[in-house]
């Protein structure tokens, strides 16, 4: 009798979801969606948050400007909590139920190399505005992303250490995918350099107590300081740094290019240095993030993330169907010019951009100024 | 539609590990935290073995469950003294303890990278590629898996348990040694966390440290559906899986989302212990 | 060894942090014979609530440390009130009692990461702080702060145990709540005092802590998986065992990361947890068997 009630309420369950969540199949007028996936809990919540933010601008400048192929865009926002597991059922939601034409996203490799498979399979067109890591290059061939591999960020923060003759060099990284790449691809960049790692310390993501690993860094006395962390770890590893008497200079990667980290560190920042991958964002754009958020606040990733919708648009448009094969087919032939990250944007035949420009930031008086070299 | 099997999939494969944690915990009072651990231990399997060395995925998976009932064996045993309240500690320490040794062991595991790519299943040259055929295939394991757990249920075996959940002490008295069935459930039950873990990376495709950390994700599915029923582990994970994607419906801004699912998981915890500790179809009193 | 004198003064720093942690933990870990998991629930109360009132609504100083006190405090009476007291009058055993600490720990970690994001917030206004060098170790005021504020509490904690009525109680209860309830101890009134004295000691552990570096919503769980380890290897409900943990494992958390890597840091003091459960369950201090 139990077993019997039971399985009736299993299949109602069944039969109720079934129904629920089967939604209409798209209109030929209605609006044209693609799907925007980033983290929104967690860790890098600033960034997901911050590139929704750009995201949206975007959609407001394309519907403005006459929507694509004469339909309205839609962008509909998922939270992947840069999981892969959440990530997978994000994109699927988005393919499925809301019947997307392009995925734009997502923000860390993990997320994107696990919802990689699913819009591969779906024929869906995925371009990540965030993910550095080099697996990601050869995750399908439905699969883009507008910002570089990580590959090319190290070699030219190595290069330029040695130039400026900091050929001792102390390596702090989070223990996490965008830490591993960024080590494997520092060590190798600086020893082609002509460079010598000194020190080589890791920490947990979730520790925020670096004194141990900052202690063995001043240890070896290195001429200029890699340190590899999110906005989190910075803020608490320079702090500490400082404190302990590291006098090297601190140079990091793009993730330092959250305006957070430098109004909270105030004068413990001064002096240090990233790499930033791109051109710096335009004033315009800038504005129009303030206008947005109500606040300077302008994170990595926004510009890559601004652009990529643009650039997804265009080959809709440039295929004249929504169709996936035919807008990856314009997705390879892309030249987009006057984008707020880069100059022009191409892709290769891997879906990793052609090209790219790389600028160093200087921190004086709590704001990331350009250098010129 | 696609979307439906997806979400039910996965409640199907996490049905399978509260399975075997309403074994360990519901029947004999050991509350273990490692289910993640080994859910790793099978999808590590899986990752690596087939993913690198092409091995076929049902012998990876096989694979998996061997080595976790050797690792759950020998844990059972180092943890066995341990009374009731402390095991979940020694549980705990064991989590940690493999989470990092995964993370921090790049060679082979990937370490913070993960290991995407892994192959899905494939039986007679026939790929189980489509999200339906994904479903179809984890309701056949959770079918099985079910279905043992509910034949020791009833067989002696499963009758022994109930009497040492029931008062331990006075079967101990009766000659029967007790730490030996416990250990072979905590190990049956261990192993079918593998199980799901091989499900789940033929399944996302992707595998990292990041499932294998700490959480009461299947402690909550056990107390939601109700400790000691069968039907209640399975009924438990199927809410616990699918009440949060009803969020991203409700329409809170994704920003939010996340959090709101935990504070439902959170307060469920809460409410049910105050209010019905026996779960909704839970038979244990407490 | 040149690293050494910085080493010895890191682990003092992080010591004197988790063994006011360990006071708070312990006192109802004596006493009632439960894992209050939700301490890291009252450890994010106070540190968030310290946040709000100073960063968000300004008010001075003194005022939101004691606000954000008394939030933790607050916190731990009314999940006595709430969610314990009933639960214990209903002869739940422990296991349900922890459950229920797991589920608030996540009900805190939640409300506070939809408030407050679950980005990192540095609790102090001006990150540039004093530092000074002592033996060829350095330290900031914060941190020379907490390990005075850790050595008074412990002092204050001692003395109120030993001669105060309420400590007389607390022992009490904590050799045999029975006897003490017939003895005439209202026991359950004693018992809501100590949750409230135990939030004071998470709170004032994590505004030090946060003002040193800051707080985030997963720290409540951090901090936790810290505080047991250090709480298991000296000994459950002795205090002088907490402290004793809390060195102990802050020693080899240091030790881990200088030898080795910040890699390692985990497993070591993990691995130390499950050698002290297995070899002296009691922990060093510990009097009670298991």
């Amino acid at each position: 009798m139990n077993k019997t009630a039971t399985w009736m309420v299993v299949i109602v369950v069944v039969v109720l979801g079934l129904v629920l969540l089967n939604k209409s199949p798209e209109k030929e007028t209605g609006p044209i969606k693609i799907g925007f996936m980033g983290p929104f809990t967690g860790d890098l919540a600033n960034i997901g948050k911050n590139a929704q933010a750009a995201v949206q601008i975007a959609e407001e400048e394309i519907n403005a400007g006459g929507g694509i192929l004469g339909r309205t865009l839609e962008v509909v926002y998922e939270d992947d909590q840069c999981t892969g597991a959440p990530a997978a059922n994000a994109v699927s939601k988005l393919i499925n139920t809301d019947k997307v034409v392009a995925i734009l996203g997502a923000t860390c490799s993990g997320a994107t190399l696990a919802a990689a498979p699913v819009a591969e399979a779906a024929g869906i067109p995925m371009l990540s505005y965030c993910s550095t890591a080099p697996a990601v290059s050869d995750a399908g061939d439905y699969i883009f992303r507008n910002v570089p591999s990580d590959n090319f960020q190290a070699t030219f923060g190595a290069n330029y250490l040695v130039g400026k003759g900091l050929k001792n060099v102390a390596l702090v990284y989070i223990k996490n995918d965008w830490g591993l790449g960024l080590k494997d691809a520092l060590k190798s960049a600086l020893a082609a350099a002509g460079g010598t790692l000194v020190a080589e310390e890791s920490y947990d993501p979730t520790s925020k107590d670096l004194r141990s690993q900052m202690t063995k860094v001043r240890d070896a006395t290195p001429d200029a300081v890699y340190f590899v962390g999110y906005t989190d770890g910075t803020i608490a590893g320079l702090k500490q740094a400082k404190e302990l008497g590291v006098t090297a200079p601190l140079f990091g990667a793009d993730a330092w290019d959250d305006s957070k980290i430098w109004s909270s560190l105030g004068s413990v920042g001064e002096g240090a240095m990233y790499t930033l991958v791109g051109t710096n964002s335009s004033d315009e754009f800038k504005q129009k993030m303030q206008a947005k958020l109500g606040a300077p606040d302008l994170i990595y990733c926004s510009n890559y993330a601004y652009d990529g919708l643009k650039i997804l648009a265009k080959s809709i448009e440039r295929a004249g169907a929504t169709d996936g094969e035919k807008v990856k087919d314009a997705l390879y032939k892309t030249e987009y010019a006057g984008g707020v990250s880069s100059d022009e944007i191409k892709f290769d035949a891997n879906g990793d951009p052609t090209d790219a420009n790389y600028s160093i930031k200087l921190i004086k008086g709590g704001v990331a100024t350009e250098m010129v070299e | 539609m696609d979307y439906f099997f997806q979400i039910f999939t996965l409640a199907v494969i996490y049905a399978i590990p509260t399975i075997g944690l309403n074994l360990i915990m519901g029947r004999t009072k050991m509350l273990s935290l490692a289910q993640t651990s080994f859910l790793g231990v099978g999808a590590y399997a899986v990752a690596i073995f087939s993913g690198h060395f092409h091995i076929n995925f049902f012998i990876a998976a096989l694979l998996g469950i061997a080595l976790s009932a050797v690792i759950s064996f020998f844990l059972g045993i180092i943890l066995s003294k341990l009374s009731e309240d402390y095991y979940f500690l020694g549980t705990l320490g064991f989590v940690m303890i493999f989470y990092n040794i995964v993370r921090n062991w790049d060679s082979f595991t990937g370490g913070a990278y993960g290991i995407a790519g892994i192959p899905r299943p494939e039986i007679f040259g026939f790929y189980i590629n489509t999200v339906f055929f994904y479903f179809i295939f984890s309701l056949i394991v959770c079918g099985l898996v079910y279905w043992i757990a509910l034949f020791l249920e009833k067989s002696s075996f499963g009758r022994v348990l109930n009497a040492i959940r029931d008062d331990e002490e006075a079967l101990k008295i009766f000659g029967y040694k007790t730490h030996h069935y416990k250990l072979i459930v905590f190990v049956i039950g261990s192993s079918m966390a593998s199980i799901a873990g091989s499900l789940f990376a033929g399944y996302i495709t992707y595998i990292d440290p990041g499932p294998l950390f700490v959480s009461v994700l299947f402690w909550a599915m056990i107390i939601i559906g109700g400790l000691g029923s069968l039907r209640g582990a399975v009924l438990g994970a199927i809410i616990v899986t699918l009440l949060p994607e009803i969020f991203r419906f409700i329409g809170f801004p994704a920003a939010i989302a996340g959090d709101m699912r935990g504070l439902l998981y959170g307060l469920a915890i809460v409410l049910l212990m105050l209010v019905r500790p026996k779960g909704i179809l839970g038979n244990y009193k407490v | 060894m040149g690293l050494l004198p910085q080493i010895l003064a890191n682990t003092l720093i992080t010591a004197s942090l988790y063994a006011i942690f360990t006071i708070g933990f312990n006192l109802l870990l004596g006493a009632v014979k439960f894992f209050n998991i939700a301490f890291g629930g009252a450890i994010l109360a106070g540190g968030y609530g310290f946040f709000l009132l100073y960063k968000i609504l300004n008010f001075p100083l003194a005022v939101a440390f004691a606000g954000g006190i008394l939030l933790s405090s607050l916190f731990c009476l009314l999940s006595y009130h709430l969610i314990f007291a009933p639960l214990r009058a209903r002869k739940s055993k422990n296991f349900v009692l922890l459950i229920a600490s797991f589920g608030l720990l996540i009900v805190a970690q939640s409300l506070v990461a939809i408030f407050f994001s679950s980005s990192f917030q540095p609790l102090a206004k001006n990150l540039e702080t004093l530092t000074y060098t002592l033996g060829g170790a350095r330290f900031n005021i914060i941190q020379l702060v907490t390990f005075l504020v850790a050595l008074t509490l412990s002092i204050i904690t001692f003395a109120t145990l030993k001669w105060s009525r309420f400590g007389k109680a607390v022992r009490a209860i904590k050799d045999d709540e029975e006897v003490a309830e017939l003895s005439g101890i209202n026991t359950k009134k004693i018992i809501g005092a100590l949750f409230f004295v135990s939030g004071i000691f998470a709170g004032v552990g994590i505004i030090l802590f946060g003002l040193d570096t800051g707080v985030d919503p997963s720290l409540g769980l951090t901090f936790i998986l810290g505080i047991v380890a250090a709480v298991i290897v000296g000994g459950m409900g002795s205090i002088t065992g907490g402290i004793l943990g809390a060195v102990i494992i802050a020693f080899f958390q240091n030790l881990a990361i200088w030898q080795f890597s910040g890699d390692w840091r985990d497993v070591v003091v993990f691995s130390i947890l499950i050698i002290v459960l297995i070899f002296r369950p009691q922990g060093l201090m510990g009097e009670r068997a298991i």
